[in-house]
This record gives C-alpha cells, sequence and structure tokens, in this order.
C-alpha cells in the first residue's frame, strides 16, 4: 500500500530524498508525489541541481599583501603559559617580557600618533576620499598591531611588569591609547551624525562593562587563561570601535 | 569525489610545497613565504567566501598561515601540503565562528551595529542584479557555511557535520535551503 503525502511533508522530506537517504517506503511516497505534483516537481528540479558555477568559482585574492603581518607574527612566537620554565629562571624570563613589554609599548604608541595622523588628515578630506582610507587603514593598523601586541602581552604578565614598577604597564599604555581617541572622537563628536554617536555610545558602554566583567574575574583567578584571552579580544574591540569612530567621515 | 580527492587533485600542488614545507618546519621563512604565495588564493577565497566579510577575511588568511607555521612540525607528507593547510582553513574559520558567537553572547544584539559601522557595505549598488559572489555573501552565516564547504568546496555532508558539530541531514537542510535563496536571489 501507497502512503499519500501533501506538499508540506514532501518539503520536509525534500532534503533526505535527494541524498538518497530516506527509507524506501518514504522515498517511494515522496517520488509518487512529486510525479504528479507540479509545484514538487518544479521545486526538485530546481534544489537537486547545484549551481553550477559554484564549484568553478575563481580564486578570490585580498586586497593587499598579507605577508608581511604573518612574517612579523611568526617572527615573534607566543610561548604558551604552560610552556614557561617556572621559578628558577625569574631573571630570564623577566628580561624577556620587559623586551616584550618595551615592544608593545613602541607599537601601541606609534599606532595612537599614527591615529592622530590619520584623524587628521581625515579632516581635511572628502568624504569618499575618507570612507576609503579609513576601511584600508583600519584594516591595517588596528587588527595587526594592536590585537597581536595585546594578545601577546596581557595574559597575566602585564600585571606582572605593573608591579614591578620597571616600566609602564600594557594596560596603562592601553589607557592612554584609549584616552588619546576619547579625545579625538570628543573633539569630532559635534560633526558626527547623531544616531552613530548613539551607537557608539552605546557600544562602548557595552564594551566597558564587559572589560570591567572580565578584570574582575581575572583579579579573582589571575591564571586563567581564557579570561586573559576574553579581556585582550574586548580590549581590541574597544580600540577597533574608537578607531573607527575617530576615522568616521563627517556628517554630510 | 570528497574534497580531499578534489583537493589532491589541483595542480601545482606538487613535491616542491612538500619540500618547502620540510624546510618551513626547519624555520626556513622564505620557504613558508613561497608556501604563502603558492595557497594565499584558496585560503582568503575560503574564508572570505564563509565569512563574508573582507576585513575579517583577510586577519583569519593570517591566522591560518601562522597557526600553519606552528603546527609545521606535524606535517607528515602524507597528504598534499595544500589539502593539509586547507583543513586547518576550515578549522581557523569555524574556530572565529565559536569565539564571534562568545563575543555575541557577551555584547549582545548591539554587536551588529558595531559590525556595520566598522565595515559599511557602502559597495553594493542597490538594484544591480546579483552574481553568484555577492548572493553567496548575502546568505544567513549558517546556511553561507554550508553552501561554501559542499558546493564549492567539494566537502561531504559527512565531514561537514563532523566540522559543524551537526548532524549530516541537518547539513543537507541547510545546504538545500540555501540553494533555494540562492536561486531566488539570482533569479531576481
Amino acid at each position: 500500500m501507497t502512503t499519500t503525502m501533501t506538499c508540506a511533508q514532501v518539503d520536509t522530506q525534500l532534503a533526505e530524498w535527494l541524498e538518497g537517504t530516506l527509507a524506501a517506503p518514504a522515498a517511494h511516497a515522496v517520488r509518487v508525489h512529486v510525479a504528479g505534483c507540479s509545484r514538487c516537481s518544479a521545486a526538485l528540479t530546481a534544489l537537486d541541481v547545484p549551481l553550477g558555477d559554484a564549484a568553478a568559482l575563481p580564486e578570490l585574492q585580498p586586497a593587499h599583501d598579507l605577508w608581511a603581518g604573518i612574517e612579523e607574527r611568526i617572527a615573534t612566537p607566543v610561548v604558551a603559559l604552560a610552556a614557561r620554565p617556572a621559578a628558577p629562571l625569574v631573571v630570564r624570563r623577566r628580561f624577556g617580557w620587559v623586551a616584550q613589554t618595551a615592544a608593545a609599548v613602541a607599537l601601541v604608541t606609534v599606532s595612537t600618533g599614527t591615529t592622530w595622523m590619520y584623524a587628521s588628515r581625515v579632516l581635511s578630506k572628502t568624504t569618499n576620499e575618507i570612507a576609503a582610507l579609513s576601511r584600508d587603514e583600519i584594516r591595517t593598523q588596528t587588527r595587526e598591531s594592536i590585537r597581536s601586541t595585546i594578545r601577546g602581552t596581557l595574559r597575566g604578565e602585564a600585571r606582572a611588569v605593573s608591579t614591578e614598577g620597571s616600566l609602564p604597564s600594557i594596560e596603562h599604555t592601553y589607557d592612554l591609547e584609549v584616552g588619546a581617541l576619547r579625545d579625538i572622537l570628543l573633539q569630532r563628536r559635534a560633526e558626527l551624525d547623531p544616531a552613530t554617536v548613539a551607537v557608539l555610545d552605546r557600544n562602548l558602554r557595552l564594551i566597558d562593562r564587559a572589560i570591567a566583567e572580565s578584570r574582575e574575574a581575572l583579579a579573582r583567578n589571575p591564571a586563567n587563561q581564557v579570561i586573559g584571552d576574553q579581556l585582550a579580544v574586548t580590549l581590541d574591540k574597544k580600540l577597533q570601535l574608537l578607531r573607527t569612530a575617530a576615522l568616521l567621515p563627517p556628517r554630510a | 569525489m570528497t574534497a580531499v580527492a578534489l583537493l589532491d587533485a589541483r595542480p601545482g600542488d606538487d613535491s616542491s610545497q612538500t619540500a618547502d614545507a620540510a624546510l618551513a618546519a626547519a624555520g626556513d621563512r622564505r620557504a613558508f613565504e613561497r608556501l604563502y604565495r603558492a595557497n594565499t588564493g584558496r585560503v582568503y577565497s575560503l574564508c572570505m567566501r564563509m565569512v563574508a566579510d573582507r576585513s575579517l577575511a583577510e586577519e583569519l588568511t593570517q591566522d591560518v598561515f601562522v597557526r600553519a607555521w606552528d603546527k609545521l612540525s606535524l606535517y607528515r607528507g602524507e597528504s598534499a601540503f595544500s589539502t593539509w593547510l586547507h583543513r586547518m582553513a576550515v578549522n581557523v574559520v569555524l574556530n572565529q565562528r565559536k569565539t564571534a558567537g562568545r563575543d555575541k553572547q557577551r555584547f549582545g544584539s548591539d554587536d551588529g551595529d558595531m559590525d556595520e559601522l566598522a565595515h559599511p557595505r557602502s559597495d553594493r549598488v542597490p538594484g544591480l542584479r546579483l552574481d553568484l559572489e555577492d548572493a553567496i555573501a548575502e546568505l544567513p552565516p549558517g546556511a553561507r557555511r554550508i553552501f561554501v564547504l559542499h558546493d564549492v568546496e567539494g566537502f561531504r555532508h559527512e565531514e561537514i557535520a563532523e566540522h559543524l558539530g551537526i548532524t549530516a541531514g541537518g547539513s543537507k537542510a541547510q545546504l538545500h535551503r540555501a540553494r533555494m535563496l540562492l536561486r531566488e536571489k539570482l533569479d531576481r
């Protein structure tokens, strides 16, 4: 006996049927229904045939060469916390972090200056030029240097450096960067679209809350790498947002 | 034919890449740069089509190669280097999805506002007929990932299901949904 199916029932079985994994009785019922139903027959034909061009889509290329960023990252590998030697090698470890911290400070400081420079340039460009400039330069600046810097150095190690008092901590440098960007934003606030400013403020509040939560969690559990990563990502997000905001074109 | 077989059959992925992989594993960055030059298009294409965001795709492409550099000692030359790299690329992209999911949980629905702010889609011309590439980019993320993995990259549903932590049936359903949406977009 053949069970008759409705169009709705066939719809739910089509995917399995097309793959040939439907049980024999159900498959037969689908076949019978489709043979007598123009609507389901047409749908089946459309779905069964892969979009012919999909497998032959051409290779895409990034807008710019990514090798420099890759080379920079592979030249300075991040050592896993668990893999680092413990107490007996304190001096050696400290020198390592001093060097890394100095590099990070330099990176962040340079990037702050660059952002200021970009912002100045932005103010003298037309809207279209600004839009193009922003996308390219945010991509190359923010994601490269800041992310690798913060990710690589904030995982608990910055705390050690700051408590020793020998160098400004990464977090302190980060705060300076954020402060500088906030100043740019403050200066430009009146010229930005109010709706955009509202979105910015809302997102900054959310990010600040997330940062505060991560810092509290990290204070309770300083060795937790996941929380450290989360904090780094969140700080990175804030920098990205502020940089984006600092480079937004003025409203028309 | 599976994705692995398809990849192994690709021209240009010859013994020179295996040799370069061995050199790179010993620390030769120039050899690794050659591997980058030979494979960057494929990796970037995968990333771009999976995430539909140029900036994020570039970042992920870099992540893939950095991860490959870190893991080169594990590459035994049993499959073509491009196959090994491609699998790594899929993992990196899918892991990014999980991380992004965690971020979204933290930041809530406003994350969308921020993404739009950071990556305005100003390059889209209203009214212009979409080509396949644009239509893929406009698919919902879940359907897009499965469409790209299956129809573009040649993975089987079982492989996709394993990668994504879903059932093969779920993968099939998403694929057909993606195809249906694409046809609608392309016929507009």
